[in-house]
C-alpha cells in the first residue's frame, strides 16, 4: 500500500468534498445548465433521477443484482457536445486523445436513425470538432463504448487487461495492458482510444478518483465506474442540459431506463454484430429545434 | 554407414563459404549493421517518445500500420524453407536437398524478424511478458495469444529440425576450424556416430509435425487475427485462411529461390545446384501466385457485386480511391507479370535461366508485402460508423525500423553461413 502524504491526503478530500458538492448542486436544480431561452420546452423534459438503482456504495465492487445500462434519447440531443467537454474533465482525459471517449455524430439521415450509418453518412464523415448546433435537418447520435455483454474487445485481449464486470461494464487495468491495440481494432464502434504519447494532464485539475493513464496503454468510456458504483449518474447523463440521457439498473423494473425500454422502442448500434450492446438509443422525435 | 575420410573437390567447394571472408562480404555486413543501427535509432525514438512518432492513429486514422504488415510478411516468409525441407524428407525430393537448409535457416531469421515486429508494434514492449504471464486463462480467446504459441512452437521444431540435421556435417568439420571447432563440439554434445540414423528417422516425424504447424500458423492463427474480427470491413472472411496459406507460400518460395540462385552465383555452386531445381520451384511458384491472383479477384468481386456498404467503401479506397495507383501497379506488374513470365518458361523453354527466375520472384517478395499492407490498411481507415475518413503515410521511423528488420534478416543469414555449413556436406 502505498503512503499518502497530507498534501494528496488534502487534495483527495477537497477533490472528493468537490464532487460531491458538485453533484449535489446539478441533480438539486436540474434546470440550471439548460440553455436559457426557448427553453419551456426543455423544462418539461424529465430530468434523470439519481439513486433510482441500488449500489452498496463502496464504489469499488460491484454491488449483487445491478446492471447498468444507458438510454440516450437521440431525438432529444441537440448536439451541444457538453457530455463531451464533461467526461473530458471528470475522467482526466488528455489534449492528445482526440475525440476524446464521447463521439458526437452529426448526421444528415434521410433514411430515419437506425443503429447503422446509411451509406451517405458513412462517406461524407461526420465532424470531430464542434462549431454550432443543432444544425436544421441534422440528427445528432453521442457514440462511446457500448460496454457490451458479447464484447470482441475482451474476447480479443492477451492479457486479460480488459474484463467484463458481473455488474455490466466493460473496464481497463491500465498496468496490464501491453498496448498491442488489438482491442482497438476489434471494436466495432471504434469506441477505444490509445496514448500515442505520454499524456499531459492539468495537475492542478486532476479528478484523482480517475487514475491518470501511463503511455502505451488503450482507454475508453468506464461508465463512470468510479461515481455510478457509488450511486452516482455518469458525468455525461448529469450535464446532458436536455435529458437526452439516461441511466441506472437494468434489473430493477422500477428504475427508469427500464420504464423507458419497456415503454419505448428502441434500437442498439450494429445490431447485426451480435455484440449485445449495453447502449440503447430511443427517438421520442425532435423536442427542441432553433 | 561408411563414411569417407577424404574431402573432396566437391565437398571442398562447398564449403567455401566457411573458409573466407573477402573484403565485398565485409562491406556488404558493415552496409547492413549501419542500417540496423540507424532502426535502432529510430526505436530508442520510439521508445522514449511513445509510438505518436508513428503515423498510426485512432479512431480516425489506422491503429495498426506498416508494423503489422511486416509481422504478417515475415511471419508467412518461414514456410517456404521448411516445406521444401518437409517435401526433401517426406516425399524424397532428392531434387530440392541441396537448397533445404538456405530454406531451413530463412525460417528461423524470419520468424525471429516477426516476433521483432510485434514487439516493436506494442505500446508498452516491457511487458511484452505478461503475454506469458496470463496465457493459460487467454489461450481460449485470444488470436494474438494463439500466434504466440504457434510461433514460439515453430521457432523451436525448426530449430531442433536444424540442429539435428547439421550435426553430422559438424562432426566431419569439427576438427577443421579451430574457433569455430568449439561452437561446434559444443552442439555436438553427445554426439554418436551411430545417431544420424535414427536423426533421419527423427527428422521424418519433426517434418509431419512442422507441416501441420504451417498450415496452423500461416492458414490459421494469422489470418486469424483478421479474418474473425467484425468490427473490419474486408477482413472478416472465412477465406482468410486459404487466402493467406496462399500468399505464405507463394512469398516464403520466392524468397528461397532468390536466396538460392543468390548463393549459388556467388559461391560457384553451379554443377551442385541444377538449374532443373529453379525451373520446378518457379513453376510451383507461378501456379501458386496465380491461384493467389485468383483469390483477390474473388474477394474484390464478393465486395463490389451486392455487398454491404462498409465492404464496398473498403473496396473502393483500393479500386478506385486514393491507394488505387499503387493497388493497380502492384496487381498488373507485381502479381500478374511474374505469374505470366514464369509459367512461361514451360511454355517456351528458351525464357528460362535461374537468374531471371530470381528476379521474377524478387519482385514478387515485394508486391506481396505491398499486398499485406492492401490487406491491413484499408479497412482500419474505414470504420463502421461515420468518423471523418483518415488517412495513413507511415514516417520515416516507421520507414526506417522496417528497412532495420530486412537488413536485420540478410545479415544474421549473412552470418550464419560463415559459421555453418549452408548446405549438406556430407555424401550418402
Amino acid at each position: 500500500m502505498k503512503k499518502i502524504d497530507r498534501r494528496q491526503f488534502i487534495t483527495y478530500l477537497v477533490g472528493a468534498a468537490g464532487a460531491v458538492l458538485l453533484t449535489r448542486q446539478a441533480l438539486a436544480s436540474p434546470s440550471r445548465s439548460s440553455p436559457t431561452s426557448g427553453a419551456t420546452t426543455l423544462l418539461t423534459v424529465k430530468k434523470a433521477e439519481p439513486r433510482k438503482y441500488r449500489v452498496d456504495g463502496s464504489g469499488t465492487k460491484p454491488t449483487e443484482g445491478t446492471r447498468f445500462v444507458m438510454v440516450i434519447d437521440a431525438g432529444a440531443c441537440i448536439g451541444c457536445r457538453r457530455c463531451v467537454y464533461a467526461c473530458k474533465t471528470e475522467n482526466n482525459i488528455p489534449d492528445t486523445i482526440s475525440p476524446p471517449w464521447i463521439e458526437v455524430f452529426q448526421m444528415k439521415n434521410e433514411v430515419d436513425l437506425t443503429g447503422t450509418p446509411s451509406r451517405e453518412d458513412l462517406k461524407t464523415g461526420s465532424t470531430t470538432s464542434y462549431t454550432e448546433s443543432p444544425l436544421p435537418g441534422m440528427w445528432y447520435q453521442p457514440v462511446q463504448c457500448n460496454h457490451c455483454d458479447n464484447a470482441p474487445c475482451v474476447r480479443v485481449c492477451p492479457t486479460g487487461a480488459t474484463y467484463k464486470t458481473e455488474d455490466g461494464f466493460v473496464l481497463m487495468d491500465y498496468e496490464k495492458c501491453v498496448g498491442c491495440r488489438f482491442c482497438v481494432v476489434a471494436c466495432p464502434y471504434s469506441a477505444r482510444r490509445f496514448n500515442w504519447i505520454k499524456p499531459q494532464v492539468d495537475q492542478v485539475n486532476v479528478n484523482p478518483l480517475v487514475p491518470v493513464r501511463p503511455v502505451g496503454v488503450v482507454e475508453k468510456c468506464t461508465f463512470c465506474v468510479h461515481r455510478t458504483r457509488d450511486g452516482k449518474l455518469p458525468r455525461c447523463v448529469e450535464v446532458c442540459p436536455v435529458g437526452a440521457r439516461h441511466f441506472g439498473n437494468i434489473n430493477d423494473p422500477e428504475s427508469e431506463v427500464a420504464k423507458i425500454i419497456t415503454d419505448t422502442p428502441n434500437f442498439r448500434l450494429l445490431e447485426e454484430l451480435n455484440t449485445q450492446p449495453n447502449i440503447r438509443y430511443i427517438v421520442r422525435g425532435k423536442k427542441y429545434t432553433r | 554407414m561408411i563414411r569417407r575420410t577424404t574431402i573432396d573437390q566437391h565437398e571442398e567447394s562447398l564449403l567455401k563459404p566457411l573458409l573466407s571472408a573477402g573484403k565485398p562480404y565485409l562491406a556488404f555486413c558493415a552496409a547492413l549493421l549501419l542500417i540496423v543501427l540507424w532502426a535502432g535509432y529510430a526505436w530508442v525514438l520510439q521508445l522514449t517518445g511513445g509510438l505518436g512518432i508513428t503515423a498510426m492513429r485512432t479512431p480516425v486514422g489506422p491503429a495498426w500500420g506498416i508494423y503489422i504488415v511486416n509481422f504478417v510478411f515475415f511471419a508467412s516468409m518461414a514456410h517456404g524453407g521448411m516445406a521444401i525441407s518437409a517435401a526433401v524428407h517426406l516425399l524424397k525430393a532428392e531434387k530440392f536437398k541441396p537448397i533445404a537448409r538456405m530454406g531451413e535457416v530463412l525460417t528461423i531469421v524470419s520468424l525471429a524478424m516477426a516476433g521483432l515486429s510485434i514487439i516493436i508494434d506494442m505500446g508498452r514492449p516491457d511487458r511484452a511478458f505478461n503475454m506469458i504471464r496470463f496465457w493459460p486463462e487467454r489461450v481460449g480467446t485470444s488470436p494474438l495469444t494463439w500466434d504466440v504459441t504457434v510461433i514460439v512452437l515453430y521457432l523451436v521444431l525448426s530449430l531442433s529440425f536444424l540442429w539435428l540435421t547439421m550435426r553430422r556435417d559438424l562432426a566431419r568439420l569439427a576438427k577443421r576450424f579451430g574457433l569455430r571447432g568449439r561452437l561446434y563440439n559444443l552442439l555436438l554434445i553427445g554426439y554418436k556416430a551411430d545417431e544420424d540414423k535414427k536423426v533421419d528417422r527423427l527428422a521424418f516425424w519433426l517434418s509431419i509435425a512442422i507441416v501441420i504447424l504451417i498450415v496452423m500458423l500461416s492458414g490459421g492463427v494469422i489470418p486469424w487475427i483478421f479474418g474473425l474480427i467484425p468490427a473490419q470491413a474486408g477482413w472478416f472472411s472465412a477465406m482468410a485462411g486459404p487466402y493467406f496459406l496462399t500468399a505464405a507460400l507463394a512469398s516464403s518460395l520466392a524468397a528461397v529461390i532468390v536466396v538460392a540462385v543468390l548463393l549459388r552465383k556467388i559461391y560457384h555452386w553451379e554443377d551442385y545446384i541444377k538449374p532443373e531445381t529453379f525451373k520446378s520451384l518457379g513453376i510451383l511458384l507461378g501456379v501458386i501466385t496465380g491461384f493467389y491472383v485468383y483469390l483477390t479477384f474473388a474477394e474484390q468481386l464478393t465486395a463490389n457485386y451486392a455487398a454491404p456498404h462498409p465492404e464496398l467503401a473498403v473496396s473502393e479506397l483500393l479500386m478506385t480511391g486514393e491507394l488505387a495507383p499503387l493497388y493497380w501497379t502492384m496487381i498488373i506488374g507485381g502479381f500478374v507479370f511474374p505469374v505470366l513470365m514464369l509459367v512461361g518458361q514451360t511454355l517456351r523453354p528458351r525464357l528460362f535461366s535461374p537468374t531471371r527466375t530470381a528476379i521474377y520472384a524478387g519482385v514478387l517478395i515485394i508486391a506481396f508485402w505491398l499486398k499485406r499492407f492492401f490487406i491491413v490498411i484499408p479497412s482500419l481507415l474505414r470504420p463502421l460508423l461515420p468518423f471523418p475518413n483518415g488517412s495513413y503515410t507511415p514516417t520515416w521511423v516507421e520507414w526506417s525500423i522496417i528497412a532495420g528488420t530486412v537488413a536485420a534478416a540478410v545479415l544474421l543469414y549473412a552470418i550464419f553461413i560463415k559459421v555453418f555449413p549452408i548446405v549438406e556436406a556430407h555424401k550418402e
